[in-house]
């Protein structure tokens, strides 16, 4: 089944282009699309959340294997700060680690499957509907301390546990939505409100009219301040 | 709706501490420590979480305003070394001017079902000095004279958070007044807040956010809960989904409580639940 994909994101208000800590990729010859979504009170974390979706695309780890998925990838940050970290908050802060959300998409055949940590999320829209939403289903479940995959090992104890899992069949014209939190939490206050939020944002034809449509929201104060990432994927007819 | 502004560097908080440093915080309270002196590492493991929770890939940025007034003797800003006599200096200069850095050894969980001895670099920006009497009333002054001007330049900000630190008796006379006075300041944001850590010899169980002053262990604990600021929503809310128990009469008071838990609901962000 062919699809397209396109990728828009915009840093948080009052922060530069190269202060945006979320990151995505988007593989469509091999049907893996990943947003993540770097917290913003640790360091190095769009490095961090850069190296996961960059990790999804090239090989889609199941909920058993995310350990072993994410092992590599902490070392490569960690050779990162090497040299980096010489004043001593710096060094204090690297030993935190960074900290990210993942969200990555499959499609295989006529099914796609996903797996999240954190709050980034999944919508899958089909026929006017919002069909499926996924790890979050409800405006209210957005917290400002989510459980995240951590660059260091010892912080992800408690992660394992909160890995989810979904999957679903796949129609033609089905529009799949990848979103960081502060966009999702708008995504569901509007769909719960009865509005088609996916309508909205199909509209949107340049990375120039998201911006815009972007800066509205946040000036109504519909959206949170925060960096925002989107990855539309349409399935083809 | 108050106590919502983002706390960012077009916008950015302040914090002042002021630390009661009389004779009387010679006395050792619960761990048989000296209260000045624990009352001392508290303050500079605070400035140090500070630093650390502003440091970003390049640097520290400046959320916070900052600064530390001690009385006793003299009612004075109290940093050290570079800093000394700054009543209000921003995050990153505080994070690049410590007096000095000192190496502890803290014990640490080894994530692999041990515990591992680490070296921490423990920076100094504050030492005890206790000696004279508690003149709190002054010290609030102080507080005001010097947030009053940075409330009116910060209009837009989050409203400033004083924190006293005292074992409880003013003798200079009634600080309800000059408390009263220094929670007026205000930014669109809202009021000023005012919370009070009452470091008692007393070896009471430690109280955090009291909602009430019946069984509160004496008249300065009460007194002092009295011109706390009621926790504003966001506040509770976060406190709460800690596990503190909070109701919304709760304000900023603790008893004999560890102090670095008093400033952990000022966010700046998202914070990662697994984040240590």
């Amino acid at each position: 089944m062919l699809t397209s994909a396109t990728a828009w994101w915009a840093p948080k208000s009052g922060n530069t282009a190269s202060e945006y800590e979320d990151a995505y990729a988007v593989k469509p010859e091999a049907l893996r699309f990943a947003v993540a979504d770097g917290a913003s009170e640790t360091s190095f974390a769009r490095q961090w959340a850069e190296l996961l979706v960059e990790g999804f695309v090239q090989d889609a780890p199941s909920a058993a294997g995310l350990h072993d998925f994410v092992t590599p990838l902490q070392a490569v940050w960690a050779e990162g700060q090497k040299g980096k970290a010489t004043a001593w908050y710096a060094e204090r802060k690297a030993k935190e680690g960074a900290f990210s959300s993942l969200l990555g998409v499959t499609i295989d055949g006529d099914r796609w499957r996903a797996i999240a940590v954190g709050d980034s999320c999944l919508f899958v829209v089909r026929a006017g509907k919002m069909l499926r939403a996924f790890p979050l289903d409800r405006a209210e479940q957005f917290s400002n301390r989510p459980s995240l995959l951590s660059s260091v090992a010892r912080s992800n104890a408690g992660v394992w546990e909160q890995v989810a899992v979904v999957d679903g069949e796949l129609a033609a014209n089905d529009r799949l939505l990848l979103m960081t939190d502060a966009l999702a939490q708008w995504f569901l206050v509007e769909a719960e409100m009865g509005r088609r939020p996916w309508a909205a944002l199909a509209k949107l034809t340049s990375p120039e009219q998201f911006t815009a449509f972007i800066d509205c929201l946040r000036a109504g104060g519909a959206l949170r301040n925060d960096d925002v990432t989107l990855v539309n994927v349409e399935v083809a007819a | 709706m108050s106590y919502e502004a983002e706390i960012s560097r077009n916008n950015p908080s302040a914090f002042l501490f002021l630390i009661d440093m009389s004779g009387s915080m010679t006395d050792p309270y619960g761990n048989g420590k000296r209260k000045a002196d624990g009352v001392a590492d508290a303050i500079n493991k605070l400035l140090t979480n500070l630093s650390i929770k502003c440091t970003k890939s390049e640097g520290v940025r400046d959320y916070y305003d900052v600064g530390v007034i001690s009385y006793g003797k003299r009612v004075e800003p109290a940093l050290v070394g570079e800093l000394a006599g700054v009543s209000l200096a921003s995050i990153s200069s505080v994070a690049n001017h410590p007096a000095r850095v000192e190496e502890r050894t803290k014990k640490e969980d080894d994530g692999a079902g041990g515990i591992a001895e680490v070296k921490v670099k423990f920076p100094i920006w504050f030492d005890a000095k206790a000696a004279g009497s508690t003149p709190m009333c002054e010290a609030l002054k102080l507080a005001h004279t010097t947030l009053s001007a940075w409330v009116s330049s910060h209009a837009y900000s989050f409203p400033p958070v004083v924190i006293n630190i005292t074992d409880g008796e003013a003798t200079d006379g009634d600080p309800a007044v000059e408390a009263e006075a220094l929670r007026s300041l205000a930014t669109q944001d809202g009021n000023l807040l005012l919370f009070n850590c009452h470091i008692s010899g007393t070896t009471s169980d430690s109280i955090l956010f009291a909602d009430h002053e019946e069984g509160l262990p004496d008249q300065f604990a009460k007194l002092l809960f009295n011109m706390s600021s009621v926790l504003p929503e966001a506040i509770r809310e976060s406190a709460g989904r800690e596990g503190f128990k909070v109701s919304e009469k709760s304000r900023g008071f603790a008893f004999n409580a560890d102090l670095v838990e008093l400033i952990r609901f000022l966010d700046i962000g998202t914070r990662p639940s697994n984040m240590r």
